[in-house]
């Protein structure tokens, strides 16, 4: 195995731990268990495996494995931050209606 | 300045006044509450198009008829007011927006007013309308309108989701000229022009994907 196997490798094997754990204390759902874990196993099995990415890759017309996680993964970072923005919005969106409900309450009671 | 345009607009006979303070550090509820108005507080601040709301769902359980926005900074003349209404009773316009380049802004700083035009043409073009001005916060309404809209945008981009939803729904609007001053206090108060872009995007998203 080579350097760089062994430091993402075990870097992989704590996250999958981590949510394990996560899982096992009930602080994450089954369907997020199940996504979170076949994405580290995906990641483990590419770092161990990597000839087995450039397959893949080739498949896609893309010359190296690595080229072809990298695209992904800028695609799957992109969709999670606009997944985020959008529950911020949503959770802006309640403060505001909570912030009004209590202004509309406030002056009921006054009148 | 809020004493100030409060004064102004009672001296000129307008009773029903309704000040939403956004959760204003300074004494602007201290103030709102020395005259004989209704005042609405939000305990922390929401954005000039979350006020706009929660004045308006005030007056809807009011009961007013229309509904007149008017800032709070000192830009707007009271002495457009009448001329804004106006068109609203005599000719059964739904609402009248104000427009700063049929009338006088006064002072414009030169990149608010390219921004501005830049954002009448886009506007336009997005919603099909045909405005002057897309971004002027004096606008009068028949308060019914508010029965089939509402306002989800709790920042400045809370303009350009109105119309939006004015074009769609297909209200009867026309635009009257009015004044605006712009001071210090009030370019300080009002939106930056870095804001311009965030409202472009808001617009976009609006239109293409919401």
């Amino acid at each position: 195995m080579l350097k760089y196997q062994i430091f993402f490798g075990s870097i992989v094997v704590l996250i999958i731990f981590w949510n394990l754990l996560l899982f096992k204390n009930g602080r994450i759902k089954v369907r997020r268990f199940i996504i979170f874990i076949s994405f580290w196993l995906s990641v483990l099995l590419a770092v161990i495996f990597p000839e087995e990415t450039n397959k893949i890759a080739r498949f896609f017309n893309i010359t190296r494995g690595a080229d072809f996680f990298i695209y992904l993964s800028i695609m799957v970072i992109f969709y999670v931050l606009f997944k985020i923005f959008e529950r911020i919005e949503s959770l802006e969106r309640n403060i505001t209606e909570i912030v009004r409900h209590l202004a509309l309450i406030d002056k009921d009671k006054e009148q | 300045m809020v004493g100030m345009v409060l004064k102004e607009l009672i001296e000129r006979g307008y009773k029903n006044i309704v000040l939403v303070d956004d959760g204003s550090s300074d004494n602007t509820y201290r103030i709102a509450k020395s005259f004989n108005i209704f005042v609405l507080k939000h305990i922390i601040n929401r954005g000039k198009g979350a006020s706009l709301q929660t004045g308006t769902e005030f007056i809807l359980k009011k009961g007013f008829p229309v509904i007149v926005h008017f800032d709070a900074d000192g830009q707007h003349n009271p002495d457009d007011i009448e001329a804004l209404v106006l068109p609203i009773f005599e000719e059964n316009y739904d609402l009248v927006f104000g427009s700063r380049f049929m009338g006088k802004a006064e002072n414009i700083p030169f990149l608010r007013k390219l921004i501005l035009k830049g954002g009448i043409i886009f506007t336009n073009l997005l919603y099909g309308v045909k405005l002057t001005d897309v971004h002027n916060g004096m606008r009068a309404f028949k308060s019914e309108i508010f029965r089939k809209i509402k306002l989800t945008e709790d920042r400045f981009a809370y303009a350009s989701e109105l119309i939006e939803k004015i074009s769609r729904v297909g209200f009867r609007y026309k635009e009257v000229p009015v004044n605006i001053r712009y001071t210090d206090y009030s370019i300080s108060k009002g939106q930056k022009n870095v804001n311009a872009l965030n409202i472009f995007f808001k617009m976009i998203k609006r239109r293409f994907f919401a």
